[in-house]
């Protein structure tokens, strides 16, 4: 009886598709008012898919949700605003060449009249609201003047201005110092005491079991448990996050190891420290860290996309300069970018363009491409990688995301890549095509090339990896050979090293 | 039935929306031209065509240009004045060193505005817009400095006889400067279509980031459209002023614009990655005839203004919509 009264949001049997992935499949949660429910899953588990959901940005396929008892139909980014429902995402929406007053009332100035801004109160009402979060950050600061810690609190400000009765925290603490996160705990928990619900999403577990309630784990757009904080553990919550059965979803044989074809010599730039590493030839290298710990910076490094201070790059025995990615092609390195979409493709391209753009050199015959032969090297890779597609000539675009990345594959093999740089690559993608990557990844080892795989997806870096590394603060941290990776292990490895 | 329509868009997906892309422009160019020859029987006329063709000849090659740089993404403002600033070296140059020297200086000309334009949007990343926006300023000064504001008319005659010939003579029964706009059409067209340079200025304007990460040179394409931009304003210009047989200081002023909205007429995306010379072969045409069966009819040229800019926003309305269904 008394849950019922104080339960604040709830989201019932709640479905959502996009082309090609079922990105949530009837999914359940509740939050209670002045309670800290924390949701967990994986990159992919359909945390902020939910999240967009409940801020009107996506419309759920199927589903309710009840907002003090109440139906909501047809949320809208509008309606939840005006439900009290407020989100503070990892990328902080505030405009940074206005004072902190102007940001938290941004929408919703005090007016003196129909035309002009009651700047007094608004100033004053700004100091009153940050004052009782305990903040003496002064109104007429420029937003770009703070730092992240203190753009957070504007953050916070400002759904309390708003009168929010629910506030989402997207990774709060990811860009935040131990000072400035156990400041933010403070303030989280005193906002829960004054009966505010608050959804956290977060991946450090010793977070979760500081500041939480509750936990709901997402896993690959299902439910799969709500636990009461006080009564489950690490392991348990991770075993959820992770699910036990899909070891066997991953294609991967032993094989023959040979020579060493990349090897990365005290690799300096802004966001690496001293990186040290070997790649052979066959292999399979996975790279762990959380997000901002220097993966994609260090696949960037390899590929020269970003500039290197310093360190030696050494491709099959010879020491490379690499400036540019186009002197990494010419290396044999590829790389499937984190975001396909916008460093992948060129979605308004055709599969055929989009696949050789990298190659074109092979195909140019007296100043003019060879129509023909192209089209055959295209044809065979598409039946190669299985790419569905009405025919090559269709638009990146109209393809689903696992089709998209094997054409961004594709890209590599037509210019005949030996080392590829897989960066989340089963970002968005479905299981089925998971799978089919994986095969893939395992074919082109076979055949001698070389893959390091960046992932958050323990699950596909133990299943995948002859070998990890874990990355944490810009260096490698550990490595561990795939017979003594552990979940457990690696997350540890980050956790630790924080 | 628009529900119909609607559900056949959405199964087809982007083909169907492609045809409409090639197609949309042709089909109401030639819906016009049926209108305008019903309207006036001195429209549909050999000679009339023929001098529509040679007056859309030079809007043409500008607009050639402007393609090449919207494909990447980019947008040159310059044209207009490097066409003035072209007009007035070639002149001044024909005055004093003779026929060749004078036509290779005003290439040259605007081949070194465009450059210059091309480094600084490559690599001092300029926005286009600003970069070409300043070299509007500076060649437009240039070419009212180069005589004191005044046009220049006293091209020898030895000299003019035979310059004439690029802007106002005939091989058979083809003026000269439809000669060399198709010439430039076959060009660019291979270009575009067959060679590597064509296939990475449409990838630079699909997708920057994703063309720097496949190995392409973009800063490298970028510059290489404003130097093309420049030369083919060069070119246009060059014709202009043989026709006109003097230097004119202001001739350009409205052919940024113009170029502008043919290309856009035509179907090539603002955005980039999407469109071509084939595409800008209709946006001129459209404008060309337009201009000419409304003069034919005594439609005043301030109503004609107001007409190509309604003509603008249809046709890129059309252009949004097919985006937005799909």
């Amino acid at each position: 009886m008394e849950n019922e009264k104080e339960t604040v949001l709830r989201m019932k049997g709640i479905c959502k598709s996009f082309p090609g992935v079922k990105a949530l499949d009837n999914i359940s949660f509740d939050l209670k008012k002045g309670e800290v429910h924390v949701l967990l899953g994986e990159n992919g588990a359909g945390k902020s898919t939910l999240i967009k959901i409940l801020s009107g940005a996506y419309q759920p396929d199927a589903g309710e949700i009840q907002i003090e008892g109440k139906v909501v139909k047809e949320i809208s980014p509008y309606l939840s605003r005006k439900l009290g429902i407020s989100v503070i995402y990892q990328e902080l929406q505030l405009v940074p060449y206005l004072t902190v007053a102007e940001n938290i009332f941004l929408g919703n100035e005090p007016m003196e009249n129909k035309l002009l801004i009651d700047k007094k109160q608004m100033f004053q009402k700004a100091k009153e609201l940050l004052e009782s979060i305990n903040s003496n950050i002064d109104p007429s600061c420029i937003v770009q003047d703070l730092s992240i810690a203190q753009r957070q609190i504007v953050e916070i400000a400002k759904s309390l201005s708003l009168d929010a009765k629910i506030i989402v925290m997207d990774e709060p603490t990811s860009s935040l110092t131990q000072d400035e996160t156990n400041e933010l705990f403070a303030l989280i928990k005193r906002l829960r005491n004054q009966g505010v619900g608050i959804i956290y999403i977060g991946h450090r577990m010793e977070e979760v079991f500081e500041i939480g309630d509750r936990a709901t784990v997402l896993r690959d757009g299902t439910y799969i448990g709500t636990k009461i904080i006080k009564e489950t553990s690490h392991d348990e919550l991770i075993t959820m996050i992770v699910g036990r059965s899909i070891t066997n979803q991953f294609p991967y044989e032993e094989r023959p190891i040979g020579d060493t074809v990349l090897e990365v010599i005290n690799l300096n730039n802004s966001k690496l420290k001293d990186i040290n590493f070997q790649l052979k030839a066959g292999e399979i290298l996975g790279i762990y860290g959380l997000l901002g710990a220097g993966r994609t910076e260090l696949a960037r490094a390899i590929f020269g996309a970003d500039h290197i201070e310093s360190g030696e790059i050494i491709i099959n025995g010879v020491p490379r300069r690499i400036r540019n990615p186009r002197e990494a092609i010419s290396y044999g390195i590829g790389l499937l970018p984190e975001d396909r979409k916008n460093q992948g493709l060129s979605l308004i391209a055709s599969v055929l363009n989009n696949t050789t753009y990298s190659a074109l050199g092979r195909f140019i015959k007296s100043l003019f491409i060879n129509d023909k032969q192209e089209k055959e090297a295209v044809t065979d890779l598409i039946n190669q990688l299985s790419i569905k597609t009405p025919s090559m000539f269709t638009q990146a675009e109209s393809l689903s995301g696992g089709n998209q990345q094997k054409v961004v594959l594709a890209k590599w093999l037509c210019s005949q890549s030996k080392i590829i740089i897989f960066d989340e690559p089963t970002r968005g993608i479905d299981v089925g095509a998971k799978v089919e990557i994986y095969k893939i990844m395992l074919e082109l080892t076979k055949e001698g090339g070389s893959i390091i795989m960046i992932s958050s997806e323990l699950p596909e870096l133990l299943g995948m990896s002859d070998r990890i590394l874990v990355m944490s603060e810009g260096r490698i941290k550990e490595e561990f050979p795939r017979s003594e990776a552990t979940q457990e292990k690696l997350h540890k490895a980050v956790v630790v090293n924080q | 039935m628009e529900k119909a329509v609607a559900e056949t868009n959405r199964i087809n997906g982007r083909k169907f929306n492609l045809d409409l892309n090639k197609y949309g422009i042709p089909i109401a160019f030639v819906i016009m031209m049926i209108v305008l020859t019903f309207l006036s029987d001195r429209f549909l006329t050999l000679n009339n065509i023929r001098n529509v063709l040679r007056q859309s000849s030079i809007l043409f090659i500008v607009a050639c240009g402007q393609t090449l740089v919207l494909l990447t993404s980019g947008i040159d403002l310059s044209q207009g004045s490097v066409i003035s600033l072209v007009s007035m070296t070639t002149a001044l140059s024909l005055c004093k060193y003779g026929l060749v020297p004078g036509v290779i200086i005003g290439i040259l000309t605007g081949l070194a505005c465009g450059s210059v334009t091309g480094l600084l949007v490559g690599k001092a990343k300029l926005l286009p817009f600003v970069a070409s926006l300043a070299m509007q300023y500076i060649a437009d000064g240039l070419a009212l400095i180069s005589n004191n504001g005044l046009p220049v008319t006293n091209i020898p005659g030895n000299v003019i006889n035979k310059f004439f010939v690029i802007g106002g003579g005939y091989v058979g029964w083809f003026p000269v400067p439809l000669i060399i706009a198709i010439v430039v059409f076959l060009i660019l067209y291979f270009v575009l279509k067959k060679t590597k340079l064509g296939r990475y200025i449409y990838a630079v304007g699909g997708n920057k980031e994703a063309a720097r990460l496949s190995g392409i040179n973009v800063d490298r394409i970028q510059i290489i459209v404003f130097a093309l931009s420049g030369l083919l304003s060069a070119l246009a210009s060059i014709v202009l002023t043989a026709r006109m047989v003097s230097g004119q200081p202001i001739v350009g002023q409205e052919y940024s614009m113009q170029s502008l909205g043919a290309t856009v007429i035509g179907g090539t995306l603002l955005t980039g990655g999407k469109g071509g010379v084939t595409n800008t072969i209709f946006g001129v045409l459209f404008i060309g005839f337009m201009t000419n069966g409304l003069n034919i009819l005594g439609i005043s040229t301030f109503v004609q203004r107001v007409l190509i800019g309604a003509v603008i926003i249809i046709s890129v309305y059309m252009t949004s919509i097919k985006k937005k269904r799909s």
